[in-house]
């Protein structure tokens, strides 16, 4: 067995009591507080400076506590946050088009697949409001209208029109509000940030987190950070596929140290893989950049009927094409959700109907749009998405079809939280997309902008005071402690180790050879078989990593390849964890696609009998071990989602 | 494509560098500037010397991590695109590149 599974242990979700709609006032009633004058003697680490981390650490800075954040980027505001595009949620009903807290709760949690926790999605719902003022309030440009008032778009997955956004750098706007809140803190000493940081190890003291190991990436020098509570920050680990929208950096390190501490993850298999990217276009290739998914609204997508065609698009006449998304999906059409654009591309793909040099990727058509509104409009609509396509391909799509395909994007998965976001480690906490909450199985469009958001700005500024009140006077935690050596000294070994090993290969070649694996067995679609031989590949890939790679030996100064080698060694173990995961799941909800469990035409089953929970693994010397947190639905029931 | 490139190396802010030249082969004119220099430090890294030192991050143009000096010029020979978006049809076959690190106070060297 891969896996065993311990039906002993319950996980403590530690929600409120009450009607969903009161629970959220309950737990602030009732939470323990600390006095202005005490906040002062408390200390806190945020690792991560994006949405979750910058919003957490001016929130409580502002409270009154003594933070540190760590980033490896060279600014906080770099944080990857910053590519966000499209928009974030928030239920104001600006649009009088019948939205409401309950309508936004369920859309999310029915999107999701119905793989989360009522409460908390809940409450992500009812807290959404609330930062559109406070982002405006910064200074945050959103769209309007003419009248002035906030402008709304509406996203995939949903009837109303919520999603709020400032052109398409919607994050980068959220952030510089939070990166300037957070600044204005660091200004006035309560906030330290540490940039070029990066984060090895977490320390427990007496299994209570009290600090970090971080590495200084442009000195090499290895640091001991104490604090009376840890919060991880980190975004999203999709990197772990190489190619993937996410940024260079990104990485599972933190949540995966944290994990080998005794933290669990939840759910890590489900990842979703957007449909409108560009392509891969050669074995080089270091990234995936999303084109959004606004195209689809005039666009239609084909592959040719004819296999391996190698006709030229414009040349392949209208009945040899085949618009499948239409023709499976007749009412939804080119706007099916994510998830099943996605998978049924790759099911033209695998079939030998790809496009492009690699035949990897789909056609996205603008020609009857074109003709039917001509160039000038769909210019407006979409130039700087034609524009940026043209830069990065040298295509102009006005001419001949886009070329699209599916690519890794968002972490559903991440470390198991509870309602106060607190892991099952007493002191260290998860927020943004390094946790695993309120997306469930599936994440729509716009949500999770505003679950990074929501975190740090409303929830973790009550809960964690909560923890810090309730664990007795504030302790002086003193670097020296044996712990903390020797984590030190653990971190330090494993980084001269990579230096040692001197063979032959790059780390970008296991990291290329890890995501090519995952990709093919534990993506869009995941068989026993499949997942079964991924498991054995990534161990053999493991040991070729421990024996086979080279790097420059120097850990002082600056060294990419040292830092990327740490977290390939991570994503090695994580990719593992990620096949056992989907193994063990045997049904198909959201992202997570098994072959053996669909229905006739290929639509998903899922399996509320059986699998009515949210995986939590725990690590242990021998194989990981399963723990069950049995979802209750108490305010809704579960349905099928269909969009033919 | 093929290219000779000349690129300055610095081992850190307070030693002198000097220019270097490199030659890279077989680039497809669909790569980047910077996966250009991937597969050069890949090349670098396995005959055992020092790849080349280099920020990047979203790799998509809005993060403003990546930033050289490309032929004289802040980001190379297009407007309106940073490092990471530029890519090799920008340059001609057998060309030489000068590629040099920002020289701006806010831009301190520290490795190439
Ligand atoms: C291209 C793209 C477009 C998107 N568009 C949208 C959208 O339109 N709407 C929407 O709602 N969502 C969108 N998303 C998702 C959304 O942007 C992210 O889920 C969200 O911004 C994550 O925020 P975060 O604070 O959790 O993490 P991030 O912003 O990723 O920040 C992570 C932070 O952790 C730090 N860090 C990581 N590891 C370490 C370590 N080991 N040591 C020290 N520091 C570390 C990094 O330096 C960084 O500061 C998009 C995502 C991508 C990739
Ligand atoms: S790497 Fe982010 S702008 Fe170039």
């Amino acid at each position: 067995m891969y896996f065993s599974t311990d039906s002993k242990q319950i996980p403590k979700a530690k929600v409120p009591q009450g009607d969903l709609r009161d629970k959220w006032s309950n737990f602030k009633d009732q939470a323990k507080l600390i006095s202005p004058n005490n906040r002062n003697k408390y200390h806190v680490i945020i690792v991560g400076t994006g949405l979750s981390g910058a919003s957490a650490a001016a929130s409580l800075a502002e409270l009154g506590y003594n933070v540190s954040v760590f980033c490896f980027q060279d600014s906080p505001r770099r944080a990857h946050s910053v590519a966000a595009q499209g928009g974030v949620n928030a239920m104001k009903n600006y649009k009088n088009d019948g939205d409401s807290v309950h309508r936004m709760f369920y859309d999310t949690l029915k999107g999701g697949d119905f793989r989360a926790r009522e409460a908390n999605v809940y409450r992500l719902a009812e807290c959404s409001a609330s930062l559109i003022d406070q982002a405006v309030a910064q200074g945050v440009p959103f769209a309007r209208e003419y009248s002035g008032y906030l402008s709304n778009r509406s996203f995939g997955g949903v009837q109303v029109s919520r999603t709020f956004y400032a052109r398409g750098q919607t994050g980068q706007q959220l952030l510089l509000g939070a990166y300037q809140a957070m600044m204005r803190q660091v200004k006035a000493k309560k906030v330290t940030s540490y940039t070029r940081h990066e984060m090895l190890d977490l320390v427990l003291i007496n299994g209570v987190a009290k600090g970090i190991i971080a590495r200084n990436l442009d000195t090499g020098e290895i640091t001991r950070h104490t604090a009376n509570a840890v919060v991880l920050a980190t975004g999203g680990f999709g990197k772990i596929y190489y190619l993937s929208t996410l940024a260079m950096g990104c990485n599972g390190s933190a949540i995966w140290r944290a994990h080998k501490k005794g933290a669990w993850t939840a759910c890590p298999s489900w990842t979703q893989i957007h449909p409108t990217c560009l392509p891969q276009s050669g074995s080089y290739q270091s990234k995936l950049t999303l084109m959004s998914e606004s195209l689809r609204n005039d666009g239609r997508i084909w592959v040719p009927l004819k296999k391996n065609e190698d006709r030229k698009a414009v040349d392949i006449p209208e009945e040899e094409r085949d618009y499948y998304l239409e023709r499976r999906y007749p009412s939804f059409g080119n706007l099916a959700p994510r998830d099943i654009a996605s998978r049924a591309a790759k099911e033209r793909i695998d079939a030998g109907h790809g496009v492009g040099s690699l035949k990897n990727a789909v056609y996205l058509d603008f020609k009857d749009a074109l003709a039917k509104q001509g160039k000038a409009a769909i210019a407006k609509k979409y130039g700087n998405l034609f524009d940026m396509y043209e830069k990065i391909t040298g295509i102009n799509a006005y001419k001949e079809p886009m070329k699209i395909s599916p690519a890794a994007h968002f972490s559903m998965g991440g470390l198991w939280v509870d309602y106060e976001l607190s892991t099952n480690i007493p002191g260290l906490f998860s927020i943004g997309e390094s946790n695993f909450s309120d997306h469930g199985a599936n994440r729509l469009g716009a949500n999770s902008l505003l679950q990074a958001c929501v975190d740090g700005y409303y929830i973790l500024p009550q809960t964690l005071p909560h923890y810090l009140a309730q664990s007795g006077k504030p302790e002086t935690i003193n670097s020296d402690d044996p712990a903390f050596l020797e984590s030190e000294l653990q971190v330090k070994q494993q980084l001269e180790n990579f230096g040692k090993i001197n063979g032959h290969k790059t780390v970008d070649y296991f990291h290329r050879e890890l995501g090519k694996i995952l990709y093919d067995k534990c993506g869009l679609t995941r068989t026993e078989k499949g997942l079964t031989l991924a498991i054995e590949a990534i161990k053999n890939l493991r040991d070729s990593f421990y024996k086979d790679l080279k790097i420059p030996m120097k850990t002082d100064g600056i060294n990419e390849e040292l830092e990327k080698a740490g977290r390939v060694a991570d994503y090695l173990e994580i990719g593992e964890l990620m096949c056992i995961d989907a193994l063990s799941r045997e049904e198909s909800c959201g992202a997570h696609f098994r072959m053996e469990h669909q229905t006739n035409d290929g639509e998903a089953i899922r399996n509320d009998e059986e699998f009515n929970f949210i995986s939590c693994w725990q690590k242990s010397d021998k194989a990981p071990v399963l723990i069950k947190e049995v979802l209750n639905f108490e305010f809704t029931k579960p349905t099928e989602r269909s969009y033919k | 494509m093929d290219f000779k490139l000349k690129i300055w190396r610095q081992e850190q802010a307070a030693v002198s560098g000097k220019m270097m030249a490199y030659t890279v082969k077989d680039i497809s004119p669909d790569m980047s500037f910077l996966e250009m220099l991937d597969q050069l430090n890949e090349n670098l890294i396995l005959s055992g010397q020092n790849p080349i030192s280099f920020d990047s991050d979203c790799r998509e143009g809005i993060c403003g991590q990546c930033g050289l000096f490309i032929n004289g010029r802040a980001h190379g020979p297009r407007g309106h695109t940073s490092t990471c978006q530029l890519h090799m049809r920008s340059f001609q076959d057998g060309e030489t590149i000068y590629i040099e690190p920002f020289r701006a106070g806010p831009f301190p060297i520290k490795k190439t």
